[in-house]
């Protein structure tokens, strides 16, 4: 023993080591089933059987985000915004799935149809609760990740134009909340994604309702509406 | 008691409970976040990465709080920062090459 400490304190040693092993397996496994247990429980909760992502996984959607195109040559045409480049490669994204486009005159335009009154013509806002109740187009329908709710099915299902949107962009929120609404039955004739999104109709300075649907409560900068012209939309 | 041991693992705890609980409350957020680094195909395995992964760290950030099992969970979270840091630096530099950041400013 005097002439070899560290030899008798070895297999000590190793049996520590083994235990915080077994300690490390014991908290992850504890770990996952609490992690798991809590995700049920809580109300803000991940389904994890649904696809919350139904235009596809991001290479397939998109470059990386928010990237601006590469450095312009001398022979290249000139060079577009992130965004746009963003905006351009969605509105394609969502061709491909098949869904209508609009931009931000026709939006106006059905914001304007007499038919909106009637609930003929609905909005759609696939944002979630804290943007929805920030602000969003006035009696739009909160249609967000957990709110895919069954009453704005029904009233898609009666209505004769449905418009979603979101913030707009590189934002596909809209787009997914979209497919949603085909999956559950809604008529593709009938569906549209309003590309511009919130950041446009707040550009404009368009009405802006904020709280829960139907509060009346309009932000105060945003009250005037009318004409169908709108002088920011640059296409 | 390590004076020095006890605020350490006090501190990693409430990181971690921090970090833990700030996404576990708007975990659509985080897998939006998620989907970007585009880990996997697979919508089951990406929506169970985005429910349980918060709530692991706030049971490991708890643990640690509350000094209970702490070696074992330090080596936990050691093993889970392993992938998290290389898959977090296979992005940085997917975005710099995207967008032409230099790796280092001259100053």
């Amino acid at each position: 023993m005097k002439d070899n400490p560290t030899q008798s304190g070895a297999p000590d040693r190793l049996l520590a080591v083994g235990r915080v092993f077994l300690e490390a397996v014991l908290v992850a496994a504890l770990g996952a089933a609490f992690a798991f247990a809590a995700n049920q429980v809580s109300p803000k909760s991940v389904a994890l059987t649904r696809d919350y992502f139904p235009t596809g996984t991001p290479h397939q959607v998109r470059p990386v985000a928010n990237v601006a195109p590469p450095p312009v040559t001398g022979t290249n045409p000139a060079p577009i915004s992130a965004a746009d480049f963003a905006a351009n490669f969605l509105a394609a994204q969502m061709k491909e799935k098949g869904l209508q486009l609009i931009d931000g005159r026709q939006a106006l335009q059905y914001f304007h149809d007499p038919r909106f009154q009637q609930n003929k013509v609905v909005f759609v806002d696939a944002r979630k609760e804290e943007e929805y109740q920030k602000g969003h187009i006035p009696e739009a329908y909160e249609f967000g990740p957990y709110h895919p709710d069954a009453t704005v099915r029904s009233v898609c299902l009666q209505a004769e134009q449905v418009v979603v949107y979101c913030n707009g962009g590189d934002c596909d929120d809209s787009e997914n909340s979209a497919l949603m609404l085909r999956d559950v039955g809604i008529a593709n004739q009938k569906l549209f994604v309003y590309g511009g999104g919130m950041t446009e109709w707040l550009a404009n300075n368009l009405p802006v309702e904020t709280g829960a649907r139907n509060s009346g409560i309009l932000l105060k900068t945003n009250t005037v509406s009318g004409t169908n012209a709108l002088p920011n939309v640059n296409k | 008691m390590d004076a020095s041991a006890v605020a350490g693992r006090w501190l990693l705890g409430g990181v971690f409970l921090y970090m833990g609980l700030s996404k576990a409350l708007d975990p659509v957020d985080f897998l939006k976040l998620l989907r970007q680094y585009d880990l996997t195909q697979s919508s089951l395995l990406l929506n169970s990465i985005a429910a349980a992964l918060p709530w692991f760290e706030v049971f490991c950030g708890l643990l640690l709080l509350a000094g209970i099992a702490v070696r074992g969970t330090a080596l936990t979270l050691l093993v889970m920062l392993v992938p998290f840091t290389g898959v977090v630096f296979h992005r940085a530099l997917l975005l710099q090459a995207a967008q032409n950041i230099p790796f280092c400013r001259e100053i």
